[in-house]
């Protein structure tokens, strides 16, 4: 390379990573819109009424990859992207660009996984056997936390049970009689 | 109840004819010849129907309810324990103690041992009864008893053990009927029906053997179903049938002893000199086939543990009760019939008949209740199941008792033949 | 009156018909299995224990309601006999809850009918009212049932359970897959549908084994190295992954590695060698007897004369 170029690759790769520390942009970070404050979670409403979840109150507890798993966030020295993720996932992605989206939705889906679709897929690599569903990713992005702190561990301390719920559940209902349910035999 | 006594001239009948010559009538054969008010009050006055009044009194109405509201008003209605007394005594007790029809069908009409003749039709007898109470225990234990005939001709699943036993006992059944016919036919007077039946006995014997072979078997294979739930020492994949097969010998033949005694004893008016003068000396032999049959079954037990190398249970508890069972139930009566075979006590080898008959019950219910589920909580029957057993017993006897007075089993019918 | 000219000819007939064969080889031993045959790979780590499954099967299968609700979980506490809940005439399914010592929280553990490859239910019954359907679950027709109990007897794993309180309509519940409102159509079953934690997944059995063991691969300290239900009674379609030694978890690890049938194989293999020896056997018996009779009665004849 002529001096001239690498003295412009130098200055390049300076300014970039100068860049890096410019406040409130990191590797890899896009820039989202701010989070609200309150978001209501009715997507799988069904024995459940919606979450009523207070997103600022957990951005305050959490890094944003806690949830948004390696999606977004600044990286932390301390509790390092590497750190928090299934080393089974970084074989591959550990060079991967965040996705472009924080829905939880966008990549998990409604309907549970189901080993078939690998096989419908026809991509013989395919390394996903084993993806969760919608139910799952969102239970499993509170539970974990949840009982650690030992709080709202109980199913209707998040999300109330519906009317169907409580049919199903076979709950009695305030006078103290059993509420109808299928029918016998 | 001695009626020889108190009638002595026209009962007890054993021809169509009266001394007078005039022929019986089917009614005055029913009531034993006598007017049907003295039947009633030698009836009335026998404490042992006192007794099984009794037992009816709360027995009837137990079926009722079992009948009318379900199987769980009188048993554990247990998911874990299926099976119960019913089964455990109706079908796997008293089906290996009727297996006398086949054995002295065979040794009778197959080996040509025309000696046991005397005792023959009682044996046939004892084997048709036990097995047709066995299907009325299986009546009443089995969920939906109206569809019994269901594996025949409704829906069959061919591979399964318990087709086998149906059909064998369904079929074998009709063998003994026919078998025993020949003493209704004599006593009826239908000479001609008889006869078909002599002629077709020897195929009716190999019949009953190839039968009573295999669902004797079979009922022991069916715990071959589950292999995890007996206790080792009384499962043995290979052995489970044989174990039962084998056993099912002495117990048939201890049968006949019991029976035979309890009619040499209080039935003495109804048998004929024919069978008085050789009851003894056929408990005897009996006794000595029972003898051998058992250290046959003691050797193959042994076998049986040593082939699964269980040797170890029998240190614990288990193995105790084990040995208990062997002990009492089979290595006993072996010795007390093999000390009244050699010197020649009836009395002896009537005492190890009985012990061998209570043995055999003892293993077929430690092999369905006692040590089945061995790993878990031990079922107790409720008292409801009991008392119906014992009901259905008490029917059997009074049937027993029945044909016994009237038909020629214990007596050589003096009429045409 | 059989003689032995009637009886060769008897025997020679009967031989010939017994070997001209009438039945063909067996299909029944070159069968691998249905290739889409399902199942649902049960995963003891993820299961919270909220019995939304139970509350589920009660809805889909339309049984009678339980004596508590479903979000009660006093029912972990509940002893019968000493033993945990177990799935009975009114329930499909129940979720206990276990105490393992090798981890520090409890474990929930779903038990209903495991739809073995090879039922023993189906092997046991004397009126063929078990199928094994081509999408894996192992069904029951009540309406040929005679109610003989003998598949409670078989199932190594105590599922099924009998409708005692009925008197005229007595019959085994017991979890049939949802085949008939669900798996007929590929759908999954309701149980599954309704974990909020996936602790239930439904597939193609080969793909669920080929899924739990890379669980397993993937998560070597989580699980503990065998799938409850490969290999189990000859192979169930619902299979099991445990954190914790399965016999911590309630399940019973003596069950034998093959179908309950191959017990009763050789016994029935008998059968035919009975009906065809012991006629042949025993009329030699008596053919042997009544001529030593016969020739016995011959001599004291002679002596008398």
């Amino acid at each position: 390379m002529k001096f001239e170029h690498r003295k412009m690759v130098i200055a390049m790769v300076l300014l970039l990573a100068g860049s890096c520390f410019a406040p409130g942009i990191s590797p890899g970070q896009y820039q989202y819109a701010p989070p609200p404050k309150e978001i209501t979670i009715d997507y799988l409403s069904d024995w459940y009424g919606p979450v009523q979840y207070n997103h600022e109150k957990h951005a305050q507890r959490a890094d944003c990859q806690d949830c948004h798993h390696h999606t977004t966030g600044p990286e932390d020295s301390e509790r390092p992207f590497r750190k928090r993720v299934n080393p089974a996932c970084l074989v591959c992605h550990e060079q991967s660009p965040p996705s472009e989206t924080v829905s939880c939705k966008q990549c998990h889906t409604r309907q549970q996984f189901y080993p078939g679709e690998v096989v419908k897929s026809d991509n013989p690599v395919l390394y996903h056997i084993d993806r969760t569903g919608l139910k799952r990713a969102y239970h499993q992005a509170c539970m974990p936390c949840h009982l650690e702190k030992r709080t709202h561990t109980s199913c209707d301390s998040c999300h109330a049970l519906t009317e169907k719920g409580r049919q199903a559940y076979q709950l009695q209902d305030k006078t103290g009689q059993k509420e109808s349910s299928g029918q016998n035999e | 109840m001695d009626i020889s006594i108190q009638y002595k001239t026209s009962v007890p009948i054993v021809s169509h004819v009266k001394p007078d010559g005039t022929a019986w009538t089917l009614k005055e054969k029913l009531w034993l010849g006598m007017p049907f008010q003295d039947y009633k009050r030698l009836a009335l006055k026998n404490p042992v129907n006192w007794v099984l009044l009794a037992i009816f009194a709360v027995g009837i109405p137990l079926l009722l309810m079992r009948y009318l509201g379900g199987l769980d008003t009188v048993t554990n209605s247990s998911d874990d324990y299926p099976w119960g007394v019913f089964l455990g005594f109706g079908l796997f007790g008293m089906v290996p103690l009727s297996a006398s029809g086949f054995l002295l069908g065979t040794t009778v009409e197959i080996f040509d041992r025309r000696d046991f003749l005397p005792i023959e039709r009682l044996a046939l007898l004892n084997g048709l009864l036990g097995y047709f109470f066995a299907v009325v225990y299986l009546l009443i234990d089995v969920g939906m008893p109206w569809r019994i005939y269901y594996p025949m001709i409704i829906s069959l699943g061919p591979a399964a053990v318990l087709f086998l036993v149906a059909w064998h006992v369904a079929t074998y059944l009709s063998v003994q009927i026919a078998e025993v016919s020949s003493a209704f036919f004599e006593w009826i007077g239908w000479l001609k029906a008889k006869r078909f039946i002599k002629a077709i006995t020897l195929g009716l014997t190999i019949a009953g053997i190839i039968l009573s072979t295999l669902h004797q078997g079979a009922l022991g294979a069916l715990f071959n179903y589950a292999p995890t739930k007996v206790h080792p020492l009384w499962f043995s994949a290979s052995y489970n049938w044989i174990h039962f097969f084998c056993s099912a010998i002495f117990a048939g033949l201890s049968m006949v002893i019991v029976s035979s005694t309890i009619c040499k004893h209080f039935l003495r008016w109804r048998c004929d000199t024919r069978f008085l003068g050789s009851v003894d000396d056929l408990t005897i032999k009996l006794g000595k086939g029972c003898a051998y049959a058992m250290i046959t079954y003691l050797v193959i037990k042994m076998i049986g543990v040593a082939h699964d190398n269980d040797w170890a249970y029998l240190f614990t508890g288990w193995g105790q009760y084990f040995l208990l069972e062997l002990g009492v139930g089979v290595f006993l009566p072996m010795l007390l019939f093999a000390f009244g075979v050699k010197h020649r006590s009836a009395n002896l080898v009537r005492f190890a008949a009985f012990n061998a008959v209570l043995g055999i019950i003892w293993n077929r219910l430690n092999v369905a209740l006692i040590c089945f589920n061995w790993r878990m909580y031990q079922e107790i029957p409720r008292w409801q199941e009991l008392w119906i057993t014992l009901t259905i017993l008490a029917v059997y006897f009074v049937v027993y008792r029945f044909i016994l007075y009237r038909l020629p089993i214990l007596y050589q019918w003096q009429g045409q033949r | 009156m059989i003689n032995r000219r009637h009886f060769m000819k008897g025997g020679l007939a009967a031989s010939t018909i017994g070997a001209l064969g009438l039945s063909k080889k067996s299909e029944a031993a070159d069968f691998a299995g249905y290739p889409d045959s399902m199942g649902v790979l049960v995963d003891l780590s993820r299961c919270i224990g909220c019995r939304s499954c139970e509350a589920a099967c009660n809805s889909e299968q339309q049984l009678p309601p339980p004596e508590k609700p479903f979000n009660d979980f006093s029912v972990f506490e509940e002893l019968r006999h000493g033993q945990k809940r177990r799935p009975d005439e009114n329930t499909y399914t129940v979720v206990n809850s276990y105490d393992p010592p090798a981890l520090d929280h409890p474990l929930f553990r779903k038990i209903q009918c495991n739809h073995c490859l090879e039922p023993a239910c189906l092997t046991s019954c004397f009126v063929n009212a078990y199928t094994k359907t081509p999408e894996g679950a192992v069904i029951y027709n009540p309406d040929v049932c005679v109610g003989c109990r003998n598949c409670m007897i078989a199932c190594p794993f105590y599922i099924p359970a009998f409708r005692y309180s009925s008197a005229f309509q007595p019959r085994i519940m017991k979890c049939v897959f949802c085949h008939d409102t669900r798996l007929r159509e590929g759908k999954p079953p309701a149980c599954v549908e309704s974990c909020p934690v996936e602790a239930l997944t439904f597939g193609r059995r080969t793909d669920l084994l080929a899924m739990g063991k890379q669980r397993i691969r993937q998560n070597p300290e989580s699980y503990v190295n065998h799938i409850y239900g490969e290999h189990e009674a000859g192979g169930t379609a619902w299979m099991y992954l445990s954190p914790a030694p399965f016999e911590q978890a309630g399940f019973d690890t003596t069950v034998p590695n093959e179908p309950i049938l191959n017990y009763v194989k050789d016994f029935l293999s008998f059968v035919p060698m009975v009906l065809m020896i012991w006629p042949a056997l025993f009329a030699g018996f008596h053919l042997l007897a009544k001529r030593k009779n016969d020739n016995t009665s011959a001599a004291t004849q002679d002596n008398e004369e």
